[in-house]
């Protein structure tokens, strides 16, 4: 099919128009094209002749910047972990996920990197029991299956979507329902739920994440991109969960409630948390993960030991 | 001052205005507010007449049927979904109720109560199992069972057994909508699901992705809802003793146009208080008992519903979740 594609850009070429081309397969980027403009991070960072350069160069463009995330973890010690805490088994969503497997442990930060259609933000969603069509296993230590949203959460498991207005919170909602509406079975007595109770709970974990609000009555949709992700947290912290999968947690996000998070998260994995981080940016995965699986086209296709030597073309290699 | 300045000034007092409207007190006082002036207005126009002691007798003897009913559909629409059918479920429920009355009271009242709860289950199954939104489902429900209606009353009305007029005492009516209005304040205000309700309102992909199991709420508050209907179908027949080929018609109609009126948006979610019910049901009889005296015909009357009701939509409506009508 592509074939197709090349032959129509090859004629509209010859016809004297012009074709821009956004591909991120860098082979027909350099067969089909005169120029090749980088882009990172919304800025153009070279334009070449496609001619005269190799794949290598354009993935040292894409790359090419120095780490500079003083604020990701420091220890660099080889992290032993031995107690699982989730298994997935030949995992697959149709179109999404190919057959993926692999372990989480008691207090790791495993990462998932790759392209942003790699599947790699469906598999929070299976773990999650909210993907459609789940075929494969989500097995706790104690045996559990996750089959859905309701026994994970039972279960100790939390999940921040990449969607923060839509899956992540009831954004048109309270601060307060939003953070105790998955503890409410905690809060209640006898079946009834107090209101006043309610307030003092939202109050106590807005408090502890340090959420910037007037009250927490307030409709989540007033806050900002940052303090609506801290009540997205809150709610997890809330309720004491076990296992957090976090996707894309800094997205859109300022530098200081970046650097919150990533302390929080540093802070959970000391309390022996476990977190899975699925994030598009290569920097925060190297700088946070105990572990990083990178995907690529729904499978797992490479995978990483935290060290301090690696380096973002390390993990651009697997993904493309 | 320059035509821009203008604009920008008008647009100025209409966005506080919008804010005002947004805020939760505005949408608890603003209904009272509204009370009050259309009581004031008609004790005016009818020269006091409408707050004579016969005619409250007469009013509040009219607020029960609506009040009970306006309670389940108050939950449904508090999850952002309408429902058409409650007109044609109290019709059913009632004739149900009278068929049954020969035999028991009680077992009539179940009757009427397991009618609705079959067309709440018709109804839900529909809009939660086969995805189509509420107020399509409910309408078509409507249809359905307002033919159902004409066909059991074609020759004459359903007639209950007579001593059933018996029951008719305010003692009756009015502990039953209390006890009612009681049990739904106290879920929707002290139990997990009245907070369900209104996340479900707010977002319904979010309250699935904290939890809360929506289709199962949804469907069963389908099945509730008509179940309370099939309650004040009770009272329905107490009040006349039979029922006719429109009995239950534009039921719905004043449902809907008395919970909006009490404040409640159409979209329901969290703005959605409970006095919603009992501010707006009293507004809307006031409303129509007040056109009546001031001898407006019932065209006339229906009309100027109408565009009442189009104009509290339009003041109260959250542009912002318009698109969340399910």
């Amino acid at each position: 099919m592509a074939v197709v594609l090349y032959k129509q850009m090859t004629r509209i070429k010859e016809e004297g128009h012009t074709v821009i081309f956004i591909t991120h397969d860098l082979d027909e980027l350099i067969r089909w094209t005169d120029r090749i403009t980088v882009m990172r991070d919304g800025v153009v960072v070279d334009t070449v002749d496609s001619g005269s350069v190799t794949e290598d160069d354009i993935k040292r463009l894409m790359v090419g910047r120095e780490l500079s995330g003083h604020y990701y973890r420091t220890d660099y010690e080889k992290p032993i972990f031995k107690e699982t805490v989730l298994k997935l088994s030949n995992v697959t969503v149709p179109g999404q996920i190919d057959n993926i497997s692999f372990k989480l442990h008691r207090g790791e930060i495993l990462g998932i990197g790759g392209l942003s259609e790699c599947g790699m933000h469906e598999v929070g969603k299976a773990i999650f029991g909210a993907s459609f069509n789940r075929s494969g296993d989500v097995i706790l230590e104690n045996g559990v299956k996750i089959n859905s949203i309701e026994v994970a959460i039972k279960n100790g498991i939390a999940y921040v979507s990449k969607d923060r207005d839509n899956e992540s919170l009831i954004v048109n909602d309270t601060i307060s329902d939003n953070i105790c509406i998955t503890s409410l079975d905690d809060l209640k007595e006898h079946n009834i739920i107090f209101n006043s109770r309610l307030s003092k709970f939202a109050n106590k974990y807005a408090e502890v994440l340090s959420v910037k609000m007037e009250n927490v009555n307030q409709l989540v949709s007033d806050l900002s991109g940052g303090n609506k992700q801290k009540v997205a947290l809150a709610r997890w912290i809330a309720k004491n969960s076990e296992i957090f999968i976090l996707d894309s947690p800094t997205r859109g996000i300022d530098v200081k409630v970046k650097a919150d998070i990533y302390d929080l998260m540093t802070e959970m994995k000391k309390q022996g948390k476990s977190i899975l981080l699925i994030s598009e940016e290569i920097l925060e995965l190297i700088g946070m993960c105990d572990r990083i699986l990178i995907m690529k086209d729904g499978k797992i296709n490479g995978e990483f030991m935290r060290d301090i030597n690696l380096t973002e073309e390390d993990l651009i290699m697997k993904m493309i | 001052m320059t035509d821009l300045q203008n604009s920008v000034e008008i647009n100025g007092v209409k966005n506080k205005i919008q804010r005002y409207l947004e805020k939760p007190i505005a949408r608890s006082i603003l209904p009272v507010i509204g009370l009050v002036v259309v009581l004031v207005m008609f004790t005016m126009l009818t020269g006091g007449k409408i707050i004579s002691p016969l005619n409250i007798t007469l009013l509040l003897d009219e607020v029960y049927v609506l009040m009970i009913a306006s309670i389940g559909v108050f939950f449904i629409m508090t999850m952002g979904c309408l429902d058409f059918s409650q007109g044609s479920i109290l019709g059913i429920a009632s004739i149900v109720f009278s068929y049954l009355s020969g035999f028991n009271i009680l077992l009539a009242i179940v009757g009427a109560i397991i009618a609705g709860a079959i067309i709440g289950t018709i109804n839900g199954f529909f809009h939660v199992k086969r995805k189509i939104p509420s107020f399509i489902v409910t309408i078509c429900t409507m249809f359905l069972f307002r033919g159902l209606i004409a066909y059991l009353t074609t020759n004459s009305p359903v007639y209950a057994v007579s001593d059933i007029l018996n029951y008719n005492t305010v003692l009756v009516k009015l502990i039953s909508t209390v006890v009612i209005l009681l049990l739904a304040f106290l879920v929707f205000h002290f139990t997990k699901l009245g907070i369900y309700l209104k996340a479900i309102g707010a977002g319904e992909i979010g309250s699935r992705f904290a939890g809360v199991d929506v289709d199962k709420i949804k469907w069963l508050m389908y099945i509730v809802a008509v179940m309370i209907t099939g309650f004040a179908a009770f009272i329905n027949v107490i009040e006349v003793g039979s029922v006719t080929a429109s009995g239950g018609s534009m039921f719905e109609t004043e449902i809907l146009i008395a919970l909006v009126l009490g404040g409640l948006p159409i979209t329901g979610g969290v703005m959605a208080r409970f006095s919603n019910i009992i501010t707006g049901v009293l507004t809307y009889k006031v409303l129509s008992a007040g056109l009546n005296m001031i001898g407006l015909t019932t065209q006339t009357q229906q009309l100027i519903e109408g565009v009442i009701f189009l104009l509290v939509v339009a003041l109260f409506s959250d542009r912002k979740s318009l698109h969340i009508i399910k």
